[in-house]
C-alpha cells in the first residue's frame, strides 16, 4: 500500500518578510521527492513546519489526506535528518544502534568500515562517518517518511555515490523528501523535484527547468 | 509495550544524567544552609523553594540551549523537548523535596551530606575521565 505525506497552504513570514507562501509538496512511499532551493528560500524551515517544530500561520500537513499535528512526537510517521549533526558525540557506535533497535551486522554490510568501529565513540569518527551513521539511522529505523536535510553534506564523492545506492534500495521502505544544494545527486536519485523560489513551490524535472526556474545557469 | 517504557526512561535518565551535577548540587546547597538556619529553617522554605525553582529553570535553559541539536536525536525516539524538559525537571524538584524533607524530620548530620556530595563529585570525576 503506498502512503502519502501532503503539505500544502504553508504560509510563514518572519516580521514583514514573507517567507513560504504557496508551497504544495507531496511524498510518496516508495518514491524519493527532491526539494532545491537558493539559500533563505524556507527549504528548512519548510521541514521543520513539516515536522511540527515551527509553527506557521497557515498549513495543512496530511498522511494519507488526514490533517495530522505534531508529527514530531510521531517517530512512526516521520523521521528528521538536520543539516547539522544530531548525535550526542560522547555515546559509541554501538549505543546509537541499540538505542535505534538497529543491528550491527546490517551496518557492516551496508558500510564496511564501520566494522572495527563499534566501540568507538561518535565523535571519535571523522566527519563523514559521523554524518554516514546518522543517515543510516534515520533511513533504517522504521517509519513511513524521512526527511534529510543536505545529507550529502561532510560526504566524500565515494561515500556520497554509497549513500546515493542506499536511498534508491532503501526505497522501497519508505518516502524520503531531500534537500541538498547538490543537485546533480539529487536529480539523479529523485523521482520528482519542486524547486522553492520566492515562497512558492515550483515543478521541476531536468537541469533545464532548473536553469529556466533561475536556480542555476549553465556553462558559467 | 514494557520494553519501550524502559527504554524510553533509560534515554531520559541519559539526558538527565548531563545536568544532574549542577541541579545536585543546588539541592544540596539548599539542605546545607537548612541545617544552619536551625529553628528558624520552616520560615526559610519559601526561598529556598524559589531559589530551586530558579535554579532549575536556568539549568535547563542552558541544557536545552546547548544541546538544542541533541534533542533531534531524541525526538527521532520518540522523546519531545517538552517531555524531556518536564520528566527531568519534575523528578529532580521531587529530589530536591525528599532531601528537604529528610532535612526538616529527621535532621540528617552533616558528615552524611559530606558523604553524599564527595560521592557525587568523585563519580561525575570518574564519568567525566572516561569521556
Amino acid at each position: 500500500m503506498t502512503h502519502t505525506l501532503e503539505a500544502d497552504g504553508i504560509q510563514l513570514n518572519f516580521g514583514i518578510r514573507q517567507i513560504l507562501s504557496d508551497v504544495y509538496v507531496k511524498c510518496e512511499t516508495g518514491k524519493i521527492t527532491g526539494l532545491l532551493g537558493r539559500n533563505g528560500q524556507g527549504k528548512t524551515c519548510l521541514m521543520n513546519i513539516i515536522l511540527g517544530t515551527l509553527n506557521s500561520s497557515v498549513n495543512s500537513i496530511r498522511f494519507d489526506g488526514v490533517v495530522t499535528r505534531k508529527i514530531s512526537k510521531r517517530p512512526d510517521l516521520l523521521l528528521y535528518l538536520p543539516q547539522f549533526n544530531f548525535i550526542p558525540k560522547e555515546l559509541t557506535v554501538k549505543t546509537v544502534l541499540e538505542d535505534f533497535g538497529l543491528t550491527a551486522d546490517d551496518l557492516n554490510n551496508r558500510f564496511p568500515e564501520f566494522e572495527s568501529r563499534h566501540d568507538l565513540k561518535v565523535k571519535q569518527l571523522s566527519g563523514g562517518q559521523w554524518r554516514t551513521l546518522e543517515l543510516y539511522i534515520v533511513v533504517k529505523t522504521p517509519s513511513l517518511f524521512a526527511m534529510l536535510d543536505e545529507p550529502f553534506t561532510h560526504l566524500n564523492p565515494i561515500q556520497i555515490e554509497n549513500i546515493k545506492q542506499f536511498l534508491l534500495e532503501e526505497k522501497a521502505n519508505k518516502g524520503f523528501l531531500i534537500t541538498d544544494h547538490m543537485y546533480a545527486h539529487l536529480l539523479d536519485i529523485s523521482d520528482n523535484v519542486y524547486l522553492l523560489k520566492d515562497g512558492r513551490t515550483h515543478v521541476a524535472k531536468t537541469v533545464n527547468d532548473l536553469e529556466e526556474l533561475g536556480y542555476l545557469r549553465i556553462g558559467y | 509495550m514494557f520494553v519501550s517504557r524502559i527504554r524510553t526512561i533509560k534515554l531520559i535518565a541519559r539526558f538527565y544524567g548531563g545536568i544532574f551535577l549542577a541541579n545536585f548540587l543546588v539541592t544540596l546547597s539548599c539542605v546545607y544552609l537548612l541545617r544552619f538556619a536551625g529553628k528558624d529553617a520552616q520560615l526559610l522554605l519559601v526561598v529556598f523553594f524559589w531559589y530551586k525553582v530558579i535554579s532549575i529553570s536556568l539549568i535547563f535553559y542552558t541544557a536545552v540551549y546547548y544541546k538544542r541539536h541533541e534533542l533531534y536525536y531524541y525526538q527521532n525516539l520518540g522523546i519531545s523537548k517538552i517531555r524531556l524538559i518536564l520528566t527531568t525537571s519534575v523528578f529532580d524538584f521531587f529530589v530536591w523535596l525528599i532531601f528537604i524533607l529528610l532535612q526538616l524530620i529527621i535532621y540528617i548530620p552533616g558528615y552524611i551530606f559530606n558523604l553524599i556530595l564527595w560521592s557525587v563529585l568523585l563519580i561525575h570525576l570518574y564519568a567525566y575521565n572516561r569521556k
